[in-house]
């Protein structure tokens, strides 16, 4: 019997990310209209809270912390296969750098229970700091690993295998811990349709910080944030691109005088 | 509390006896911003207290290099390290902390910042001092955005620098003194009970000349797709003395199968002088890596293909076809 939790982001669908725009006036993001999606990375993070299940028996608990619209994000992760899921949504919460976000979450595990093992993606497809998993180890108190490519466990605990300069590194975890995997660890299954039928009749409660009780404010929200956004800039490229045109064998002639322009000696007469 | 003495420390993650090249490139910046801030200066510190990047460090201009020795250091474990930095933190009081945003350091860094409870800025692009304010360039949605982080009260200011993205070469020493060596205190270490066992490295089968040094570089993206293109793709960068790389659609198609190449937010920062794209559309999570690279050629069957848009010469055509010609002309 394992008890399993995994973090969820309800994140903006990254195959929209090149149309997101700055308005000129606010210096605020523009993504309206983009929908809202379970990252990549947590899906992965599913899929092996599924295959620890599969394994060892036990309970798949998912925790979010996002807007109440993230709650259909919760609900497709009931529908992979999760037991229950809790979503914090408030707006003293919001604004949250990623040791405030880690705050919140960590407060939200302690209130609906205890963990052998929690999962996270490695990085969300939005922020994308990483930091969230190695955070939440800390406010915890427990061990934490992170860009993870492979999970089993034994009976001493949970064997991790992660990302290191130069190749892979292999650890022992002690459990409770939580794991940060990088969509190398496992294929996502498919959606199981007994799964999405029943994903309705699953326990999906949102709280309000209030609910969650227990909380400090000077760590939640924009105001416990130690770090703060300034201004937003969207990168467009400054490029000028020229057209090379002509037969094949002319163009080939342009590019090898572009190459050994850039490539001064280097290359092979 | 002792007063913070304005020092900007890097954290001098070594492999093999040798600090990683973000080291230099960190180290160079630090060097960059304790210039436009008064009385403030650049120390070192390593973890292990590995002699050979102790000297490898004392030929740069900076003022201290910090130590920590104990056989607890041995094999990193996340919790230990981040455990010794902390004391260190606590005891020297550092006004900034960088790192590189490597393996190693993506997760140290955020572990290290959590047990001190301060900001760090993440996988930044640049790190920009303007009179007032250490500004951090995050790249964030996939590198379509790049968002100034700040720190304004918490301290140390932390960061972490994405391998490769500030080039950069620190300044030597003018002076024949050697910077000050100081060894932090690490006799906690004994008493630490890590929930951590270290088990094996595995190292990669891969040859170690990494794609985000090469200064000539030959991507392929998933429009590489008939057997006579990848090898067309691996003639050509072999021919020019460069190296390969790809995007992650290629790596679908079965003919590689690591992301030790990959290109992007999720892979690797390219820095090269020249870089030759083969059947790449151009997302923004594959051209972010490629922003910094002097001249981009990309070649593409498809003309509204974005690659474009990040490149200085295209050319709208067949990879393999395109491929045959460059390689005849260079035989
Ligand atoms: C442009 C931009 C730049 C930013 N730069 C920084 C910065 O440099 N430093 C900083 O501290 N903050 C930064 N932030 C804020 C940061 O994105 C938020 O704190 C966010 O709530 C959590 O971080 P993340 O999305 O980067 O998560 P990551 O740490 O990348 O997420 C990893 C995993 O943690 C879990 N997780 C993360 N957030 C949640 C959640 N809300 N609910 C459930 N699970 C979750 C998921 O499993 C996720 O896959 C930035 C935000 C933006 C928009
Ligand atoms: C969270 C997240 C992170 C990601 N991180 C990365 C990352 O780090 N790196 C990365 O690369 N991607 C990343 N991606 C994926 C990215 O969005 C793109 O899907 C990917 O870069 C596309 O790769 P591609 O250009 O090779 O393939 P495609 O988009 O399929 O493009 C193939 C191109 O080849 C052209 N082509 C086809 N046949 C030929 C031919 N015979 N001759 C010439 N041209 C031809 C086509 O016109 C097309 O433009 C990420 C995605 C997400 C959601």
């Amino acid at each position: 019997m394992m008890k399993i939790a995994v973090c969820v982001k309800s994140v903006p669908d990254p195959e929209y990310y090149e149309k997101i725009t700055l308005d000129p006036a606010t210096k605020r993001l523009v993504r309206d209209g983009i929908p809202a999606v379970i990252g990549e990375a947590d899906r992965h993070a599913l899929e092996a809270a599924l295959a620890l299940r599969d394994e060892n028996g036990g309970e798949i608990t998912v925790v979010s912390m996002g807007p109440p619209a993230a709650r259909r994000q919760l609900l497709e992760a009931l529908a992979m296969g999760a037991d229950r899921a809790f979503l914090i949504s408030d707006r003293k919460v919001g604004g949250a750098d990623t040791l405030a976000t880690s705050y919140t979450l960590s407060c939200l595990l302690a209130k609906t229970g205890t963990y052998d093992v929690i999962l996270a993606g490695n990085e969300s497809a939005d922020g994308s700091t990483a930091h969230v998993p190695s955070q939440l180890g800390v406010w915890m108190g427990i061990a934490h690993a992170a860009g993870v490519v492979s999970v089993s466990s034994d009976d001493k605990g949970l064997i991790v295998t992660k990302e290191a300069e130069g190749g892979l590194a292999k650890y022992r975890l002690r459990t409770p811990c939580v794991v940060a995997v990088t969509p190398k660890a496992n294929e996502v299954r498919f959606m199981d349709v007994r799964n999405i039928l029943a994903a309705k009749e699953k326990e999906l409660q949102v709280w309000s910080a209030a609910d969650v009780g227990n909380m400090d404010e000077s760590f939640m929200g924009l105001a416990g944030s130690p770090s703060q956004n300034g201004e937003v800039f969207a990168i467009e490229s400054s490029k000028n691109c020229r057209m090379l045109t002509g037969t094949e064998s002319e163009i080939a002639d342009q590019i090898v005088s572009i190459i050994s322009g850039n490539s001064k000696g280097g290359e092979e007469a | 509390m002792m007063e913070s003495k304005k020092e900007i420390w890097v954290f001098a993650e070594c492999s093999r006896g040798a600090a990683l090249p973000v080291v230099s490139e960190l180290i160079a910046k630090a060097q960059e911003i304790s210039g436009g801030i008064e009385g403030s200066s650049v120390a070192a510190v390593i973890l292990g207290g590995d002699s050979a990047a102790v000297s490898q460090l004392s030929g740069l201009e900076i003022a201290k290099i910090y130590c920590m020795q104990h056989e607890a250091l041995k094999d990193y474990r996340c919790d230990v390290y981040a455990a010794a930095l902390q004391k260190m933190v606590e005891e020297y009081r550092p006004e900034y902390f960088f790192f590189g945003a490597t393996a190693m350091g993506a997760e140290l860094a955020p572990t290290t910042a959590a047990l001190l409870k301060t900001g760090l800025a993440a996988h930044c692009i640049d790190l920009r001092w303007n009179g007032e304010r250490l500004n951090c360039m995050v790249p964030a949605f996939g590198g379509k955005v790049v968002s100034e982080i700040y720190i304004p009260n918490a301290r140390p200011i932390m960061a972490s620098v994405r391998p490769g993205i500030l080039g950069g070469t620190p300044a030597g020493r003018s002076d024949s003194a050697a910077p000050e060596l100081v060894t932090a205190d690490a006799s906690f270490l004994g008493e630490f009970d890590s929930a951590e066992e270290f088990l094996e490295f595995i190292p990669s089968q891969k040859k170690d000349d990494a794609v985000e040094d090469a200064k000539i570089v030959v991507s392929a993206g998933r429009g590489v797709s008939t057997d006579k293109s990848w090898e067309n793709v691996k003639n050509l960068a072999a021919k020019l003395g460069g190296s390969v790389a790809w995007s992650r659609s290629f790596i679908d198609t079965g003919r590689v199968d690591d992301e030790s190449s990959m290109i992007g937010t999720s892979g690797k920062a390219l820095s090269a002088d020249l870089l030759i794209n083969v059947g790449v559309s151009g997302a923004t999570q594959y051209t972010c890596g490629t922003e910094k690279c002097k001249t981009i050629i990309s070649i593409n069957r498809d003309p509204r293909a974005k690659i474009f848009e990040h490149s200085d010469y295209g050319v709208v055509g067949d990879a393999e076809k395109i491929l045959d010609a460059v390689l005849r002309k260079m035989a």
